[in-house]
């Protein structure tokens, strides 16, 4: 177990450095820089962006340019914002907790209704439950998400119920795109396990009720649910970022948005690695808890 | 519902000095005479706060490297500047200076400081740290952006003290108008910034997060607060050096909170609810929906007519663009013609843009001067009709020709086809492509219309000139001619069609560059104006830039709003901050009467 | 029985859609580029029956005008100069009727390209995964990771960048669609390798080995079956959300430009709560968007059983 995390941590780490190489090699592909915006003053020389692109050292070639941050942020010091002109860190401290705040959430919100709304279908097929989700399912799926915000906003704006920005708005525009991906998958892997050929096999050998659930389905339906749980969340953290930006939740997204956009790639790259950082810490609890509860994966093949 | 056209503002400051003694300030100071500046004829009322959203956050309250909008606007408020153009009038205005005066054929400029004034500290305020500002602005070290605005004739200004009250500004060659050079360059204080210059820092000096006491300035408001995301708070400067007509020390309102929005239709939003006092920088469609809007009812909605931003469709004119790419070169061939690019003027339905695009809230324009710029704007430049006509016969005598299914060939028999690029981060302009567009086609051209992000685009255009049209909005900083000389002069870095010529490509360039450089140093106002008129002229005759509208400058702000006056030129609400006042009790705290 | 009368329905349906799409040239009264400056943003307007025949106002004068039937190439129209717009017309008074089945064009089948793409990729990595030596596991799924946390915006910048200008704006969107479907591997992947990896313990599979079975053979007899139900989900989830990417992609200029049309930049109004409020008629490519949604799940649902 012990190896198995460790050379999965190292992985990770190798992940992280590959992640952070990977948005500075596309960072360099795509045209223009930060400074690029002052060219439609008129006011400005051409000739004083060019100084000020090699003082940022936005004029060295991108290799360069990575090695230097990578030594900086061994150290710590993962550069500096070039339209804030502070330490991405330090940009990015107050809003990293609000953006958890509202991921997690959502998350938690998602699964708990999935998992509760799956088993309640799966336990009774074609009775209320089940059509209610199914029901939910289509037709939160067949709403388009940015409609949906779009309808929302303008209704915290004309009845004040909720306020623009404000948690709940955020909330409720996030938790519809998360709710019916999770319930969707909890209801396909515990039909598919409650259909699966074993489990007849054992209700033709007579085991059924609570001992064909505990013993059958579920750890069957596990597998695929613990993945799916491993990356769900940096799943919604993503999402979360674009509903931010849409309702104005004061976390990274909108930052991150403005972010690309402006070029300011150092901050670009720390939220990468953050998210990069989440995601492989999901998989990793995913693969550990699959390695867990499932002896065979122990053995290699 | 009220609908005004640019009323009049109260309060326009007195020119002469008033001596207002001073016997306590807040901080305890004592100070034998503190020359303010008083408006004669304001009575406003003190107290309450403006809550305004912001489209984007701030990114610095550093006067040296904030040159976004949405950090301009709060640095705008927490420092001062020597001279300051009266965004209303247009003209150049006392403000730090109280008054000056130009020598030496218009070489040197005399400023005389108001005396016995204060930073928002409490420190005074003197020569010195006019000339401290002036040598961070100009070192090359540094290069802050503006420093090309002090670049003038190829050499920086020289400022040096005279005495404590007064500052000599020495320029290499005559320039006309020179004062207003000094707009929006805040005067920082030597005695909270020399450290950080020193060390060399000066560049991360004053973070959006810095500690509220550690931003000095002599603007009428300074930091109070800053949430990450979310807000900044400003709080009235007590040692603002302007007072009302009854010795009442501006600013009025106590606090101005600034929010941030993220979208100009959330910006829209939080007006409409109410939790906006005021909102800015409205496309016409949003303009349009806040007449309509119920909850909007009694608040002040005002056009306050065409900006200085002009929108035009350009050619690359660029040799050896595209690198030299033999179908680009045919292209090019045709650009280069006047005829073709006549043809294209007149064939673009100016007035369907300002119809369709901009909901009437626009002009039409035929050159880069908007007719919002007042005191440049030439009336005698023809504007004639939008005539497929007369595009077409300008078309033909230059030996274009149209097959059976009338597309149009050039005379050996290319098909006439190019690609426009535009930013695709404008809804207006990318709807302007689209009606060009569609007459160029009119006229047997295929137009791809390519919107690009804005950045991408901007280094398409400006650094790899890899493009065949691209459609540009310019907002001159200043309505001035001289603030757009990068973009007359062919060896401007802004001469967007054809840039950094060693030498004018065509007479007509060299022409308008000479006359550029003329009224650059005419000291007579009325001579300098027949100069630009007649650049303006040949700009026109030749149209390298297509121009085809000025937008309105479109604003909003809740009843009661006093003095609430949008200028044509940013910061277009907020530049009589310090006049803003409620007119009853009902506006305080940001809660309106309209909810 | 009756999910299977619903499956037929829905399958009928998006077929129709498909029919109704390519045949825009005849259905549609008006090309989707074809602007009628003096009537924009005119509301949709039902024909009316009047002595004997329909009718409908002209979008100019509000004259009633008589409905031409199988004239001039298309289906139905008003005589010219009169103006019909059944759906209404946009800012630049372009027909919505015709906009919204000329850019089905374009939607339907880029969403279905870029689903089939994520959906081929991730099911072949997915099974690699869980069938393929611990290393290739190991590799792929750290490259899933690398490529879920990427931020890809970049990369379609950049290749927009060196694309040419020139290019028909379907040509584009064709590039850009594929590319976010082969960047979108790593999602479904990870799904699969799950489901590959509790497959491949369950008894029967054991036993194909047992009994000589290639570990191929094993992927296409017995998993491929068993996937058919997730595979089904996944397409269901993919498709809408390649037909909502398009509004994403257009924000940054990377979606389908003018003269092109598609669902996703005529719901761009979405984004713009005034537009909206004064004009609703402009989000009415949601009223065909969301039966779309529904048939594709319908059809998926069925082909999970």
């Amino acid at each position: 177990m012990i190896r198995f995390l460790a050379g999965r941590v190292a992985q990770a780490v190798l992940l992280l450095i590959v992640v952070s190489a990977g948005v500075f090699a596309l960072a360099a592909l795509a045209p223009g820089d930060y400074f690029a915006a002052l060219r439609s003053d008129p006011r400005v020389d051409p000739a004083a962006i060019e100084t000020l692109r090699t003082r940022y050292g936005l004029d060295r070639p991108v290799e360069v340019r990575y090695g230097v941050w990578l030594a900086g942020a061994v150290r710590g010091d993962f550069g500096v914002s070039l339209a804030y002109n502070m330490p991405v860190t330090e940009l990015l401290a107050p809003r990293v907790g609000k953006s958890l705040a509202l991921a997690s959430a959502a998350w938690a919100l998602g699964w708990v209704s999935a998992l509760v709304l799956a088993l309640g279908a799966a336990l009774r097929p074609g009775g209320l439950i089940d059509k209610l989700t199914s029901w939910l399912v289509s037709t939160l799926l067949v709403l388009p998400e940015l409609l949906l915000a779009s309808v929302l906003v303008l209704v915290a704006a004309r009845t004040g119920i909720l306020r623009l920005g404000g948690f709940g708005l955020a909330l409720l525009t996030l938790a519809p795109g998360v709710v019916p991906v999770l319930l969707r998958h909890a209801r396909a892997a515990l039909k598919e396990a409650a259909e699966a050929t074993f489990v007849e096999a054992a209700r033709a050998r007579g085991i059924a009720g609570r001992r064909l659930w505990v013993m059958y389905i579920f750890p069957a339906a596990a597998n695929p649910l613990i993945s799916l749980f491993g990356m769900s969340f940096a799943g919604v953290l993503s999402a979360s970022l674009v509903v931010e930006a849409v309702t104005g939740w004061p976390g990274i997204g909108p930052l991150f948005l403005d972010s690309i956009a402006g070029r300011d790639f150092y901050v670009v790259t720390v939220v990468t690695l953050l998210m990069a950082a989440l995601l492989a810490a999901g998989n990793l609890a995913a693969d550990a808890m699959l390695y867990a509860l499932d002896p065979r994966l122990r053995t290699p093949q | 519902m009220t609908i005004m056209h640019s009323r009049a503002e109260a309060g326009t400051l007195c020119a002469g000095i008033v001596l207002f003694g001073m016997t306590s300030l807040a901080a305890g100071l004592r100070t034998p005479a503190e020359e303010v500046a008083k408006y004669q004829d304001l009575h406003g009322r003190a107290g309450g706060s403006l809550v305004v959203y912001q489209r984007a956050e701030p990114k610095t309250l550093n006067p040296l490297f904030g040159f976004d909008l949405s950090s301009r606007e709060v640095i705008g408020l927490l420092q001062a500047d020597l001279v300051h153009i009266n965004r209303k009038t247009l003209e150049a205005e006392p403000a730090l200076a109280s008054g000056w005066k130009a020598s030496e054929g218009g070489r040197v400029y005399t400023l005389r400081l108001r005396r016995g004034l204060h930073f928002s500290d409490g420190e005074p305020f003197t020569a010195d740290d006019v000339v401290f500002s002036f040598g961070l602005y100009l070192d090359e070290k540094l290069n802050a952006p503006q420093r090309d605005l002090l670049v003038v004739g190829g050499e920086p200004i020289r400022v040096e003290a005279v005495d404590a009250g007064t500052v000599r500004v020495a320029l290499s060659r005559p320039y006309a108008a020179a004062e207003r050079l000094f707009d929006s360059i805040a005067i920082v204080p030597r005695h909270a910034v020399e450290k950080a210059y020193r060390e060399g820092t000066a560049d991360r000096l004053w973070p959006v997060d810095a500690k509220p006491g550690s931003v000095v300035g002599m603007g009428p408001y300074r930091l109070k607060a800053y949430v990450p995301g979310q807000s900044i708070v400003l709080e009235r400067n007590p040692f603002y050096w302007k007072v009302d007509a009854a010795g009442q020390r501006l600013p009025y309102l106590d606090t101005i909170e600034f929010r941030f929005a993220g979208t100009e239709d959330a910006q829209l939003l939080h007006f409409v609810n109410g939790d906006a006092a005021m909102v800015s920088g409205l496309g016409a469609r949003n303009f349009e929906y806040l007449k309509q809007e119920q909850r909007t009812r009694g608040a002040q909605l005002v056009d306050a007519g065409p900006g200085l931003e002009y929108n035009f469709l350009f050619f690359n004119l660029q040799p050896g663009a595209e690198g030299g790419d033999p179908a680009f070169r045919v292209r090019q061939g045709w650009f280069t013609q006047d005829a073709f690019r006549r043809a294209v003027s007149a064939a673009i339905d100016r007035e369907g843009i300002v119809r369709l695009v901009y909901g009437g809230r626009a002009a039409a324009i035929w050159g880069p001067v908007s007719p919002g710029d007042r005191r440049w704007w030439d009336a005698e430049i023809p504007r004639p009709a939008r005539s497929i006509e007369r595009a077409r016969q300008l078309l033909g005598s230059a030996g274009f020709h149209w097959s059976a299914e009338h597309e149009l060939f050039d005379s050996r028999g290319n098909r006439v086809e190019f690609s426009i690029v535009t930013s695709s981060s404008n809804a207006e302009r990318r709807q302007t492509a689209t009606v060009i567009q569609n007459d160029l086609s009119q006229l047997g051209m295929k137009v791809e219309v390519v919107p690009l992000e804005f950045r991408a685009m901007l280094d398409r255009v400006m650094r790899a000139h890899r493009f065949d049209a691209a459609i540009f909005g310019l907002a001159s900083g200043d309505a001035d001619p001289n603030a757009g000389m990068n973009v007359w002069l062919s060896s401007g870095g802004m001469h967007l069609w054809n840039a950094e010529q060693t030498s004018p490509a065509t007479d007509w360039e060299a022409e308008i560059d000479r006359l550029m450089e003329q009224q650059m140093s005419e000291m007579d106002a009325r001579r300098r104006k027949k100069l630009f008129d007649r650049a303006q002229a040949v700009l026109a005759e030749h149209v390298p830039l297509i121009c085809t509208v000025s937008p309105d400058i479109l604003a909003a702000a809740k009843a009661g709003l006093e003095n609430f006056s949008p200028a044509v030129i940013p910061p277009y609400t907020l530049w009589n901050a310090e006049r803003l006042y409620w007119m009853t009790g009902a506006g305080e705290a940001g809660v309106s009467s309209a909810r | 029985m009756r999910a299977r009368a619903g499956w037929k329905l829905a399958a009928g349906v998006l077929a129709g859609m498909y029919a109704a799409v390519l045949g825009a040239g005849y259905l549609a009264p008006y090309d989707a580029t074809e602007q009628h400056r003096e009537a924009p943003l005119r509301a949709p307007a039902a024909m009316q029956f009047e002595r004997g025949r329909l009718v409908v106002a002209d979008a100019i004068s509000g004259r009633k005008v008589a409905v031409h039937w199988f004239s001039g190439g298309h289906l139905f129209g008003a005589e010219a100069p009169a103006l019909y717009f059944p759906l209404g017309s946009d800012e630049f008074g372009r027909d919505q009727f015709s906009r919204i089945l000329y850019g089905g064009r374009i939607s339907l089948m880029a969403a279905l390209l870029g689903a089939m793409v994520s959906l081929g990729l991730g099911l072949a990595a997915g099974l690699m995964s869980a069938l393929g030596p611990v290393w290739l596991d190991a590799v792929l799924m750290r490259l899933g990771e690398v490529c879920l946390a990427l931020p890809w915006l970049y990369l379609l910048l950049g290749v927009r960048a060196f694309l040419p200008l020139d290019l028909s704006p379907e040509a584009v969107f064709v590039v850009f669609v594929v590319l976010a479907g082969m960047l979108g591997w790593a999602r479904p992947a990870r799904l699969f390798r799950g489901l590959g990896l509790s497959l491949k313990q369950a008894g029967y599979v054991e036993a194909s080995r047992g009994f000589g079975a290639s570990r191929w053979y094993v992927a296409r007899r017995h998993m491929l079956s068993e996937l058919r139900g997730v595979v089904g989900t996944q397409g269901a989830l993919l498709v809408p959300q390649f037909l909502l990417a398009e509004v994403t992609l257009s924000l940054f200029g990377l979606g389908i430009n003018e003269p092109g049309v598609s669902w996703g930049t005529m719901l761009d109004v979405v984004r713009q709560p005034a537009m909206l409020a004064m004009n609703p008629w402009l989000a009415m490519p949601v009223l065909v968007l969301v039966p779309v949604f529904l048939c594709f799940q319908v059809c998926a649902d069925a082909m999970a059983r």
